[in-house]
């Protein structure tokens, strides 16, 4: 199943993603709290579950487009005009990659 | 005498068909004044929250939204399925159509990514067969192959023509499905010349201008320079989409402005928009992206 609780994940994504419930990593407690972990202005780490696997990333804004990664699965990188967009673009890359 | 009751008896029959409720109020922006459109991402989880679609209808109640693009995905599960049909139930009986929002970057290439983009329109059919009182109305496309590097850069639309076949692929699916069909464009594609704007607008009986990125928050303008912004370019954008074009089979178009962009400020822009362009016929109403970002956390 392609699911999509993501980035700066709260109590309510949770509770959609037994996955992030059953297994939190440490930085998954810290975004389980609903605060979103900001690095800068222009990226914002993320948590996203694709048929039930967690992975970590990164969402950039650059040139007012927003590219979504995950670093350790190659050729999981999507792009959006919006931050949403782009992450649900790379669930469907991941769905596609797994 | 006969024929008059026999057509009152038809009718009755049709008020109480499921598949008249789900219609009702449908195409607004066409009979009952301008679209007003929201963007719904991560349905699953917006959902799953207590009373999640109560508060998103009450949202769209009280933000004057009469539409909502609701993030599909062809994986969903049979709760996910349940939750989506009891929102557009809450949202029909609110005179709010829901159309089914299909995301992709690479739908224009024909073979396997575009046949991917149809089998999730196939699955909203699918959802529609199975919920009869509580179908999707349409197909909101979000395809944004100017995302991929090839397509980057000013003037580069060599992906128009296969973005117009995808357009059209979805149309030729859904229409005969009662489905309408609309989808997101870039401002990109408008500066194209008059024969490749021809083929967009031809092609898609409804578009979504993003019209990002115009301000932003820190950007020491007053609202009223905002508001002057968002007239003039809205302006300019229409003009610059039908120019040279004769009406008849073109699409409409909405206008859709976000929310980093303005914050607190988006509804009065939005407002503005239908101030400024209520009169030209080309103008579908606008689009607000998105509920997410109103939602604790920004979810």
């Amino acid at each position: 199943m392609l699911s999509s609780g993501i980035s700066s994940i709260n109590s309510m994504a949770a509770k959609f993603n037994p996955v992030l419930v059953a297994a939190p990593s440490p930085s998954a407690s810290a975004l389980a709290t609903g605060s979103k972990v900001v690095q800068s202005e222009q990226e914002s780490s993320y948590s996203t579950s694709v048929a039930g696997q967690q992975y970590w990333g990164s969402v950039e804004r650059a040139g007012g487009d927003y590219t979504a990664t995950v670093p350790n699965l190659a050729g999981a990188t999507a792009s959006g005009s919006s931050q949403q967009s782009a992450e649900d673009n790379l669930n469907a890359r991941i769905d596609e990659l797994v | 005498m006969l024929r008059v009751l026999l057509l009152g008896a038809v009718c009755s029959l049709l008020v109480c068909t499921p598949d008249v409720r789900a219609a009702a109020g449908a195409d607004p922006g066409t009979s009952s004044g301008p679209v007003h459109g929201l963007w719904v991402w991560k349905s699953p989880a917006v959902l799953n929250a207590p009373r999640g679609a109560e508060a998103l209808r009450d949202f769209c109640r009280s933000e004057g939204i009469n539409e909502v693009y609701v993030s599909y995905s062809a994986n969903t599960s049979p709760p996910e399925e349940t939750a989506l049909a009891h929102l557009i139930g809450l949202l029909h009986d609110a005179k709010i159509r829901a159309e089914a929002l299909l995301s992709s970057t690479d739908a224009d290439e024909p073979g396997k990514h575009r046949e991917k983009l149809l089998d999730k329109v196939r699955q909203v059919e699918r959802f529609n067969q199975a919920h009869p009182s509580d179908r999707f109305d349409g197909i909101h496309l979000d395809v944004e192959p100017q995302q991929r590097p090839e397509n980057k850069g000013a003037g580069n639309l060599q992906f128009l023509p296969g973005l117009a076949d995808a357009f059209r692929a979805v149309r030729a699916l859904a229409e005969p499905a009662r489905l309408t069909v609309n989808a997101d464009i870039q401002n990109k594609l408008l500066k194209g010349d008059r024969d490749q704007r021809r083929m967009l607008l031809s092609a898609v009986p409804r578009v979504t201008l993003m019209m990002y990125e115009l301000a932003s928050p820190d950007d020491g303008k007053s609202v009223d320079q905002k508001a002057e912004d968002v007239e003039r370019n809205s302006k300019k954008y229409l003009d610059m989409a039908y120019d040279g074009l004769q009406a008849g089979n073109l699409a409409k178009m909405a206008i859709a402005l976000r929310t980093p962009d303005y914050q607190a400020l988006l509804p009065q822009m939005l407002k503005k928009l239908d101030e400024s362009n209520a009169a030209n016929p080309h103008y579908l109403g606008w689009a607000r992206h998105s509920y997410n970002d109103s939602l604790p956390a920004g979810r």
